[in-house]
């Protein structure tokens, strides 16, 4: 349970690499880059330990603000993620999902696109709420959600297919 | 207590989501400040370096371009220098410029991280505190104003962009002694908003804008933009004045961090008027 695999570091790793380099220097539209940290959340087996989760998201999500100057908005909404993530995972999923025995689950590819999708809802609209933090604006932090969000997902959901088979 | 631990144990993951939070909200906040740690950001060794490779790896794309642009930039600098020079020699003899002569030094800059799309917007610069760059020293591009150095490490420097939510700038229309506070509403990465002018100002659209000499960061005089809209709320005696930025930010490689070495000298002067 409290196992670091080397594709677990190896992702985690890649994770940051990858959004800081990459996707942080796109601006499509002049104004949107995708955010595709959550994968994290989706590629950690159903079965890890919750608190596990959290640490690794937490951390993840911090070493990702360090290095975009973000603060700490990555670290809030990837560890509030975490820990709704056996929420999100039975509404994704319906209640049968048996997330203490079975970590080589995984759904129909409609089922993990849905799931995916919760996850990065929550992030979009935890980082905006919190990169804005005021409440009086929650027009705009909609605003922001709903604009970042179909990007981000797409961008998601194609690295989440292309690498699938490490999943299992 | 072995109750409280049992109640710790049964609440864990909410234990540990409370204290995550907090330690986040910490950062957020001591951050925003202008005491946050150096290792929590950017500028800090190890990430500059980072961020200097990926930058070094991809600039040569675009070097041609670079170099048409300095090109320019030189050409306009020599023209002010010999201007500068014809205008002293006229005063007072041929005498050259030296160090305690200009109030402004100036260290070329490259950046190596650049953001335009968060509400408080920074840029990594690669001179720090080795090559002379402190916190509050004004950073400019061949094209208009930047930003503000907000923290050094040895050989990288964070910058607050103008397009930051707390950037305030002394601001000026040019031409005229009517000045106030540029900022930025967080909206466009190709505007800022100039407010305080007073109605009795007499504004066009594409009136260029600088930077006012109540600045004690920035000289007089320095390019922000041009005027593109502007408008007098109802009951007010100011003016609102969309500013069109002349930088773009969002495409910065080289830029100059100036250093007012009468700052120092300005400010401990206004401080004691003050008391």
């Amino acid at each position: 349970m409290t196992d670091f695999s080397p594709l677990a570091v190896l992702r985690f790793l890649a994770l940051f690499a990858v959004q800081v380099f990459i996707f942080n220097q796109i601006h499509w539209f002049g104004s949107v880059s995708p955010m595709v940290l959550v994968l994290f959340l989706y590629w950690t087996p159903i079965d890890r330990d919750i608190l596990i989760t959290m640490i690794g998201a937490f951390a993840l999500g911090l070493i990702t603000d360090v290095a975009s100057d973000t603060m700490a908005f990555h670290a809030i909404s990837l560890t509030v993620g975490a820990y709704l993530r056996p929420s999100i995972l039975r509404l994704s999923y319906g209640s049968s999902v048996s997330f203490h025995t079975d970590s080589q689950f995984s759904g129909t590819l409609g089922q993990n696109l849905l799931y995916l999708f919760y996850l990065l809802l929550i992030h979009h609209l935890l980082f905006f709420t919190v990169e804005i933090f005021e409440l009086s604006s929650a027009f705009v932090i909609l605003t922001k959600t709903a604009i970042h969000l179909p990007f981000s997902f797409l961008i998601v959901a194609l690295i989440a297919i292309l690498f699938s088979s490490q999943k299992r | 207590m072995g109750k409280l631990l049992a109640l710790l144990i049964k609440w864990r993951s909410e234990v540990l989501l409370v204290f995550l939070l907090a330690t986040a909200l910490a950062l957020t906040v001591t951050q925003s400040s202008h005491q946050k740690a150096i290792w929590l950001s950017s500028s800090n060794a190890l990430l500059g370096r980072l961020h200097a490779f990926k930058t070094s790896s991809t600039e040569y794309f675009s070097l041609k371009k670079r170099n048409q642009e300095l090109q320019n930039d030189n050409a306009a600098l020599r023209a002010a220098l010999y201007q500068a020079q014809f205008e002293k020699a006229l005063l007072d003899g041929s005498m050259r410029l030296s160090d305690s002569l200009t109030p402004y030094a100036v260290i070329p800059a490259k950046v190596v991280k650049n953001s335009v799309l968060r509400e408080r917007n920074y840029l990594t610069l690669n001179k720090g505190t080795q090559q002379g760059v402190y916190p509050d020293m004004a950073v400019i591009s061949d094209q208009g104003v930047v930003g503000i150095v907000e923290q050094s490490a040895d050989n990288f420097s964070t910058v607050i962009s103008l397009l930051h939510e707390e950037s305030s700038i002394n601001a000026a229309i040019k031409g005229t002694n009517y000045f106030g506070s540029l900022v930025w509403n967080g909206q466009r990465f190709d505007r800022c908003q100039l407010y305080d002018i007073p109605k009795t100002a007499d504004i066009q659209i594409g009136d260029s804008i600088v930077t006012g000499g109540m600045s004690s960061i920035f000289a007089p005089g320095i390019l922000i933009g041009q005027v593109s809209q502007f408008a007098i709320g109802q009951n007010s005696s100011f003016y609102t004045i969309e500013v069109s930025l002349s930088n773009n930010m969002a495409n910065l490689s080289q830029v100059y961090v100036i250093d007012n070495r009468l700052k120092e000298e300005r400010l401990t002067l206004e401080s004691q008027s003050n008391d």
